[in-house]
């Protein structure tokens, strides 16, 4: 009896554990733009945010995504960008996602290559600070 | 003072309130032509979270009359705004149409490139504050 009860215990508690890691995503949002002929330079740049129980505090997660993928792009333009905004549930903690991924393309043909890679550390772009922002516009 | 610390606490998580994003685009970035000077545009508006207005309201009512004359209103209110959102409801609806002319004025050559889109909402109780925030590089 007691072996039974420990088994039907520990065959829930697997459950649980492979309901709770599988988790529960949701897409929240998905763009893209016109897509380049030349796509032999693709780049990729993703940012993410957990918190528990979903509660965020801000979204200043997503800022660095542009920095990230033009310093995979030195010179060049990236085009054809695919945007995808993603939450994942993990029991009592929300993770949201976005990807950003495109192509860089240069204009002339002896253009350098472009390394490719996830993260990127160095940001040719200025970061977009908030000091230069406009004020905030409420409307009655 | 355990009670006035846990008053100050959730005083402090109401205040702050909660970042909810809703969606995000990148559009092309090119970083070809020369030096890209960045800015930041915000427009944002207040929204009414409708059913928990009627929740609050329904606490201030003695009556049971009231209370079911406050649910008859609520589910009213409900069938009038189903269907998807993003954010809670605006007294108006073209809060955000002038972004355009922003961002011309921030830009007036009209070159612009790497411009991202974030909508996103800040949830207080019973209000929320709604926003779309435009990022960009402007190519002098």
């Amino acid at each position: 009896m007691t072996m039974t009860l420990l088994s039907v215990s520990r065959t829930l508690f697997l459950a649980a554990c492979v309901a709770g890691s599988a988790a529960c995503t949701s897409l929240q949002s998905v763009s893209v733009n016109s897509v380049p002929t030349n796509r032999s330079r693709p780049v990729e740049a993703t940012e993410s945010n957990t918190a528990f129980l979903g509660i965020h505090f801000d979204n200043d997660f997503v800022d660095d995504l542009p920095s990230q993928l033009t310093a995979q792009c030195p010179g060049g333009k990236v085009t054809g960008i695919f945007t995808k905004h993603e939450s994942t549930w993990y029991v009592l903690v929300e993770q949201r996602e976005v990807r950003v991924s495109g192509y860089c393309v240069y204009e002339r043909p002896s253009a350098p290559k472009a390394p490719v890679a996830k993260r990127a550390s160095a940001t040719p772009l200025a970061p977009v600070t908030r000091t230069e922002s406009a004020p905030r516009e409420s409307q009655p | 003072m355990r009670v006035l610390i846990l008053e100050g606490l959730c005083a402090a998580l109401l205040l702050a309130g909660c970042a909810s994003l809703h969606h995000y685009q990148l559009g092309d970035i090119d970083a070809s032509r020369g030096e890209l000077k960045p800015f930041e545009i915000q427009v944002d508006e207040t929204g009414l979270d409708t059913q928990e207005a009627m929740e609050v309201g329904k606490a201030f009512v003695a009556s049971d009359s009231g209370k079911q004359r406050m649910g008859d209103a609520q589910a009213i209110i409900a069938l009038f705004q189903f269907g998807y959102v993003t954010g809670d409801p605006t007294f108006d609806d073209d809060w955000a149409d002038g972004l355009l002319a922003k961002v011309l004025d921030r830009c007036p050559s009209g070159r612009i490139t790497g411009l991202s889109v974030v909508r996103e909402s800040m949830d207080y109780p019973v209000v929320s504050g709604e926003i779309v925030t435009l990022k960009g590089y402007c190519i002098p």
